[in-house]
């Protein structure tokens, strides 16, 4: 509640403020309802995520999102009375500067940039598939964001290829709203624009509750000649080993067709989880996993997106079935007046 | 286990190939779209959006609707989560908001 109150006095501040020439203070994010029926139990989630971005100067940025949602299940998981939750987290709130293409230095709290499902597809509007990896916390822990220094950008640019990277180091805290464990790492890829291909590692170090290396590797494909997109992802740590490989595809020529055939989207994921030896709160399945999801996306106008997906999960302690329908909207607003 | 997740996997190659195979039967007219993109590349607008589509649309589609008091705004954003040259962010900014 403390986050709504902070979020709502920031809009307010903000709107009183004199007009902007193109970079006026704006909010932004996804609002969703996402209907989960894990192995017989079914979970509702509302969810709103709000971005807010303040441009300071030529150099500087304010940028904040935070996850509101609720969690309305039935008390004892497939029986009794539903029950509702509330949950507020705080995903980032930094402030950056814009030194020049090749660096942007970061300070505050922001996600934590290993390999690219979280920094790139945790919005509810941009995911395909509404479940997170099997392998997602392996570089993430323990709240996906960070709480430190980060600098990032173009470290070499070309014509035909970028060599990028982003560097941190994290503190730990656990301050509700802002917590984080203690970790250092990197991630750096190559991304060809001619191809929109990108591969690249990422690494970090875990340095609290004994220190430990977690790596990974990435990949992603969007071809020219067709709407189709690859991505993928490998993360390895103490705790165990896996992959997710997702495939989409637009069936319109171009991703904004606005046939109603063009507006559908198939989507396809296949995850493997090797387990190693558990580390206590490390999040990943208790077992050797391996899942397949099937989905399918439509997109209305009104930046409103439909989601249904069905997963097959086998593991070791038992086979299930995950089905999720969800109901997605983007919004794109300024908090202040242009200049005439 | 194993046979029933390799049958997934069997699937999901059939899938990809289908998908290559329906990218390759698109190739004509779009070469034929770059034929056409190829006479505009002097124009910064047809520039802006090639570099949105390079960038931003490794992610997400465009906005429907962007009011030109935040373009310059959305802009430094993605600056930092894309990690954009400040020369892209321009001419994607060009062509968002002329």
């Amino acid at each position: 509640m403390r986050l709504l109150i902070r979020w709502a006095a920031l809009i307010v501040a903000v709107c009183g403020m004199p007009s902007w020439a193109q970079d006026a203070p704006l909010i932004s994010g996804g609002v969703g309802l996402v209907s989960t029926t894990n192995g017989g139990a079914t979970f509702l989630q509302p969810i709103i995520a709000p971005v807010g971005v303040l441009p300071l100067g030529d150099h500087f940025l304010v940028e904040s999102r935070a996850d509101l949602r609720g969690f309305i299940a039935r008390s004892g998981g497939t029986t009794g009375p539903y029950e509702g939750e509330f949950f507020a987290n705080l995903e980032y709130l930094q402030l950056d500067y814009l030194a020049d293409s090749k660096l942007t230095l970061t300070v505050g709290r922001f996600l934590t940039p290993f390999n690219i499902y979280n920094e790139r597809y945790t919005p509810i509007w941009i995911r395909n598939l509404q479940d997170v990896p099997l392998i997602f916390p392996i570089g993430t822990r323990t709240t996906g964001s960070s709480d430190g220094v980060m600098a990032r950008g173009v470290i070499a640019g070309h014509p035909s290829w970028q060599l990028n990277y982003a560097a941190y180091f994290s503190a730990s805290s656990t301050t509700e709203q802002f917590a984080s464990g203690r970790s250092a790492g990197f991630r750096t890829g190559v991304y060809v624009p001619n191809a929109r291909f990108e591969i690249g590692i990422s690494y970090q170090r875990f340095l609290q509750n004994g220190h430990y290396n977690a790596s990974g590797a990435y990949l992603q494909w969007q071809p020219w000649v067709a709407p189709f997109k690859l991505r993928g992802e490998y993360a390895h740590s103490p705790s165990g080993q896996g992959y997710w490989l997702e495939a989409a595809y637009r069936l319109a020529k171009t991703q904004d067709a606005d046939t109603w055939l063009g507006k559908l989207q198939p989507v396809f994921r296949m995850q493997q989880f090797f387990r190693n030896s558990a580390i206590s709160g490390d999040l990943l399945p208790a077992t050797n996993t391996q899942q397949a999801d099937f989905g399918l996306n439509y997109y209305l106008p009104h930046e409103v997106r439909l989601n249904a997906s069905y997963s097959r999960q086998f593991s070791g302690i038992g086979d299930r079935n995950i089905w999720n329908v969800a109901i997605t909207y983007r919004f794109l607003l300024p908090l202040a007046r242009g200049a005439q | 286990m194993a046979t029933r997740f390799y049958s997934w996997l069997l699937l999901f190659s059939v899938l990809c190939a289908m998908a290559l195979l329906a990218g390759a039967s698109g190739r004509q007219s779009n070469s034929q779209t770059a034929q056409h993109s190829s006479t505009a590349a002097n124009n910064q607008d047809a520039l802006g959006e090639k570099k949105f589509r390079t960038y931003c649309g490794r992610c997400h589609n465009a906005p429907q609707q962007l009011s030109p008091a935040i373009a310059g705004s959305v802009l430094r954003h993605m600056r930092v989560r894309a990690m954009l040259t400040r020369e892209d962010e321009q001419q994607i900014l060009r062509y968002l908001a002329p």
